[in-house]
């Protein structure tokens, strides 16, 4: 045994802890080692100082402040609280974060590509571009510009056609759709884009300072400009262009070269811009978020479901981290939704578990739970904001934030509810669990939210405080086979302004409609109302008229939810309740006949009309955005027959967008007030004149070749209040007098002598005769053929001007005020 | 009063006779903890939290141990959990380092000496230490300190050798030596 050894035993001996026998073994080896000897003065010397140390401060006396805490204790079942307090908040936890994750469903969050392309998926303009074929393939076309990085073209094909589109990612909005052909990849196009950019100065000089070429990619860039055509139409066309990108390494920089391949030039040289980061870095987001939120979220609860202090030092890590990532986010303006995610949750949890750790452990000074406190505040009151204040919350933010505050109240109050005694846990407990069940049941917040006839209320309310919006309008209707498409995009301006851009089998006119007042582009249809054109009892363009669908749909369906323009919608199949609307109709005509001194539309008239609306099929298909109750989209389909054996059947599908967005609609006036160039004004003004034109005929003769025919045709003023003057009656039939290209008016003599003036509900029957060589209409025919003639009424306004209005024999408005070349109805 | 009798008034429920364990125990509980911690009005607080377990663990337990040990055994654990909580704080925000600083400063016991001893044994390992101050401050055997520690004489007998060595050397190189 060393010396070395032998030192336990030495500091022992000097404390004084050996057995007699070490004792006596020590003593002797001691005698003869003055190494050890040495040690051992040491080590006692040592031992000296330390005992030194029992000297300490004049102790103060603690015995008062810790029989209060004792007292405290003891008073309450701590042990009990504490035992259901910690779960509890680690459930209220977790509840936050799985409703806020089920909620703001970060994890389908989608690169901006993949939302462009899922926007143009499911959009019925792209669809109906594509004849309804299916979409072969979206490709996007690299052209990201605006410096958010919003807007992408998107090349779109099917087996025979090709789109492009472009994508505006904020509204998510198909915002262009133009036809183009698509030029396919040469083989060594490659090549040849690297022999062009090889001729370009400012390649040479990157390669002249060792940049290294790399990869080559062949892409599509689409450029969609307006062109004028020489018939003066301006429409949309875009041309598909092959562009090389070539890669040229320089200094561990990334130099892109884009050649046009169609022209043979470089069209630009740069490094990655800022867009192009951008979308990078929302990629990355996107793509590793959800999994990093979630970790955090499992760390959060870990760190309020242990006392641990390592999982505590976790939990207030990854709050903190939740604010980073929130913040960085929010900078970037990519979403506000995670903005709101990291409030709800990061903030306040991160003071709770700094404010939990310090209360409780006496960590770091008072301010610090203080201000974790008023950091949970700041952020519960600002989510109180949004969730309740601003019409869009939602029910999991709301349980949310009210676990928070609970969480915050019982730690805040944890001393005062300790004292709480005992017996009164289990009544408080019933109390509470009851009030909950009282305010459930009052409320009933799942039943709202579910009954389509509810849903549609909300949406009725939600239109109504909408002050602009755009809609795009698509129809089709088919009679008898033939079909015509037409295409409207409208804004709306509350409260009764209206910009309708209309485009009909190809042929595009333009209205803007102030309150009584319609102006239209000259080439508008016979100057027809627009109102009174978009259709009969269906029509929607106005709020008004889509507030009333929302009234009067009836035997709702619920349809499984679908995404439109990027937003969840609910989505319901609903009929339009036909019976009320003919009450309506009823009661108006009523009031109308009323205030007339002849009734303007006769009961056989309004069954007729009654007969024919209950004919026809009307349903409704909506689309209402899942948290804001907006109408995203509407799809009507009417069908009905027409005539005696046809069938008409309409489509339309309307898609709403741009809500409360700023929307300017000014009339088309100058600054005199003078209309500008290409417009005219429609108004519906009370002085107005309508006739209501009814006409019967009477053949006679027994000889086809020369057979006698009377028109009996009763005109009635309808018009508010004016009086038409010195009316005329006209009327001319190119059917039955085939063959004759210059076919003549035939005047129509009144029934009492000329000048006839018709005071407002006032008629007037006139007459018109000829004979006419039928025999080449055969008996039946005839009937049908003179219905097609067409009756001229003109007359003197009050103003005194002399105007025009055209009828059918059937009695309705012709659609046109100057005579078709052609007869119409062929 | 004996402890024991002390002990039962409390079982039985009359909170004030702890007040009398307080009165005896405080002054050397906080030394002993003021000399591991280094600080001497966390070794307060400590105390008290000390005293406050103790009672708990008085109307819970019919401690084996005798009850001064039992009472050690709590300040020692308290004391190593904040040193623990020190090491981990220092890692997350809004915490300060003050306390870390304090040890120089604070001196309420100025001889110069025993300010060198003091530092020097702040720098010995925890176990070590505690067995020293244990020993050479508290006056406690090897056996009581064992009890105290929950393990063995012999473990005791060691920390208390090697500590003994490690503080010679700290002391010697820190310049307490040159007295």
């Amino acid at each position: 045994m060393s010396c070395r050894d032998l030192e336990e035993l030495l500091s022992a001996y000097a404390d004084g802890e050996l057995s007699r026998t070490q004792r006596e073994f020590i003593e002797e080896h001691l005698a003869g080692c003055a190494d050890c000897r040495a040690t051992l003065a040491e080590f006692t010397a040592a031992g000296r100082r330390l005992s030194s140390l029992t000297e300490a401060p004049a102790a103060q006396d603690i015995g008062e402040a810790t029989m209060s805490k004792i007292k405290a204790a003891s008073a309450s079942p701590e042990k009990n609280l504490r035992r259901w307090l910690r779960p509890a908040m680690s459930i209220g936890t977790a509840v936050i974060i799985i409703t806020l994750l089920l909620v703001t469903q970060p994890w389908v969050m989608k690169s901006p590509e993949a939302l462009a392309a899922s926007i143009v998926r499911s959009s019925p303009e792209v669809r109906e571009a594509l004849n309804g074929k299916e979409i072969k393939e979206v490709e996007v076309t690299t052209s990201v510009v605006d410096d958010k990085g919003n807007v992408l073209m998107m090349l779109v094909r099917t087996e025979e056609r090709a789109i492009a589109t472009s994508v505006d990612l904020d509204t998510k909005r198909v915002t262009e759709i133009v036809r183009v052909s698509v030029p396919d990849f040469q083989p060594g196009d490659e090549q040849r884009a690297l022999d062009i950019a090889k001729a370009d100065p400012r390649v040479q000089e990157l390669l002249a300072q060792g940049g290294i070429i790399g990869e080559v990619h062949l892409a599509y860039s689409i450029d969609i400009e307006q062109v004028t055509g020489p018939d003066g139409v301006t429409r949309k066309e875009g041309t598909v262009t092959t562009t090389a990108f070539i890669f040229i390494d320089l200094d561990g920089k990334a130099w892109s070269v884009a050649v046009d391949m169609d022209e043979e030039r470089v069209m630009g040289i740069g490094t990655p811009s800022n867009a192009m980061i951008l979308v990078h870095i929302h990629q990355f987001v996107s793509t590793i978020a959800s999994p990093i939120l979630l970790v955090l979220g499992v760390l959060l609860i870990l760190g309020l479901a242990y006392n641990n202090r390592a999982a505590r030092a976790a939990a207030g890590i990854s709050s903190l981290v939740l604010g980073i990532i929130g913040l960085f986010i929010e900078l970037y303006g990519m979403s506000s939704i995670w903005w709101r995610l990291v409030l709800i949750v990061g903030l306040p949890a991160a003071g709770l578990v700094i404010g939990i750790t310090d209360l409780r452990q006496r960590v770091t000074k008072r301010w610090v739970p203080i201000s974790g406190v008023v950091l949970c505040s700041l952020a519960i009151a600002f989510n109180l904001f949004l969730v309740i204040i601003v019409p869009d919350g939602d029910i999991g933010a709301v349980i949310g934030v009210a676990v928070v505050i609970v969480g915050i109240i019982v730690y805040a109050l944890y001393e005062q509810i300790r004292k709480i005694p005992r017996k009164w846990w289990r009544p408080a407990l019933i109390v509470g669990i009851a009030a909950i069940i009282l305010v459930l049941a009052l409320v009933q917040p799942w039943s709202g939210s579910l009954e389509p006839q509810s849903v549609l209320a909300k949406t009725h309310e939600a239109l109504e405080s909408i002050q602009t919006y755009r809609f795009s309008y698509f129809g089709t209707t088919t009679v008898d086979g033939e079909t015509s498409s037409h295409n409207m995009e409208v804004m709306f301006a509350a409260p009764d302004r209206y910009h309708i851009n209309v485009t009909i089998d190809g042929q595009r006119d333009e209205f803007i409609i102030i309150g009584d007042t319609q102006y239209v582009t000259n080439n508008a249809f016979g100057r027809a109302s627009i109102m009174a054109s978009s259709g009969s009892f269906s029509s929607i363009l106005t709020k008004e008229a889509t507030l009333d669908v929302l009234d009067e749909l009836g035997d709702l369906q619920t349809l499984p939810e679908e995404t439109i323009d990027g937003v969840r919608c609910l989505h319901y199949l609903g009929k339009w309740d036909m019976e009320k609307r003919i009450e309506g109709t009823r009661r108006n005509i009523q009031e109308y006949n009323a205030e007339s001194d002849t009734r303007v539309i006769t009961d056989e008239q309004m069954e007729k009309m009654f007969e024919q609306m209950r004919s026809i099929d009307i349903t409704h298909e909506i689309w209402i955005g899942k948290e804001d109750y907006l109408i995203r989209q509407m799809k009507t389909e009417q069908r009905g027959p027409v005539d005696k054996e046809g069938i008409f059947s309409a489509s339309m599908t309307m898609r709403y967008s741009g809500f409360n967005q700023p929307v300017t609609i000014e009339p088309p006036l100058d600054a005199e007030g003078n209309l500008l160039p290409g417009w005219s004004i429609y108004a519906f003004s009370p002085k107005e004149i309508f006739f209501n034109c009814q006409t019967r005929f009477e053949v006679t003769g027994e000889d086809p070749a020369h057979r006698q025919i009377n028109a009996i045709i009763t005109v009635t003023n309808t018009a508010m209040e004016a009086t038409a003057g010195n009316v005329r009656v006209e009327l001319r039939n190119s059917e039955v007098f085939k063959g004759n290209d210059e076919t003549p008016w035939i005047k129509a003599v009144p029934s009492n002598p000329e000048p006839v003036n018709l005071e407002r509900g006032e008629s007037e029957t006139f007459n018109a005769s000829w004979e006419c060589d039928t025999s080449h209409i055969a008996g039946d025919e005839l009937d049908e053929l003179l219905e097609r003639a067409v009756i001229k009424v003109t007359y003197f306004t009050s103003e005194g001007d002399e105007a025009t209005r055209m009828y059918t024999a059937g009695g309705a408005v012709y659609p046109s005020a100057i005579p078709p070349a052609s007869p119409p109805g062929k | 009063m004996e402890e024991a009798e002390v002990i039962a008034l409390v079982r039985a429920g009359e909170v004030d006779a702890f007040a009398g364990i307080i009165e005896h125990y405080q002054s050397p509980v906080i030394r002993y903890l003021y000399r591991l911690t280094g600080d001497y009005e966390m070794a307060k607080d400590l105390a008290q939290d000390t005293f406050v377990q103790a009672y708990k663990g008085i109307l819970k337990t019919d401690a084996e141990l005798s009850f001064k040990a039992w009472l050690y055994r709590i300040a020692t654990n308290n004391a190593f959990q904040h040193s623990r909580r020190k090491k981990l704080l220092s890692f997350i925000p809004f915490t300060s380092k003050e306390r870390d600083i304090q040890i120089a400063d604070e001196r309420p016991d100025c001889p110069e000496d025993t300010v060198a001893i003091r530092e020097a044994l702040l720098k010995i390992p925890q176990e070590q230490r505690t067995c020293l101050v244990l020993h050479f401050v508290e006056g406690f055997k090897y056996r009581e300190i064992a009890e105290t520690l929950g393990c063995s004489e012999e473990a005791v007998r060691k920390r208390v050798a090697r500590g003994r060595k490690l503080f010679i050397e700290v002391y010697d190189r820190e310049g307490g030596g040159k007295a």
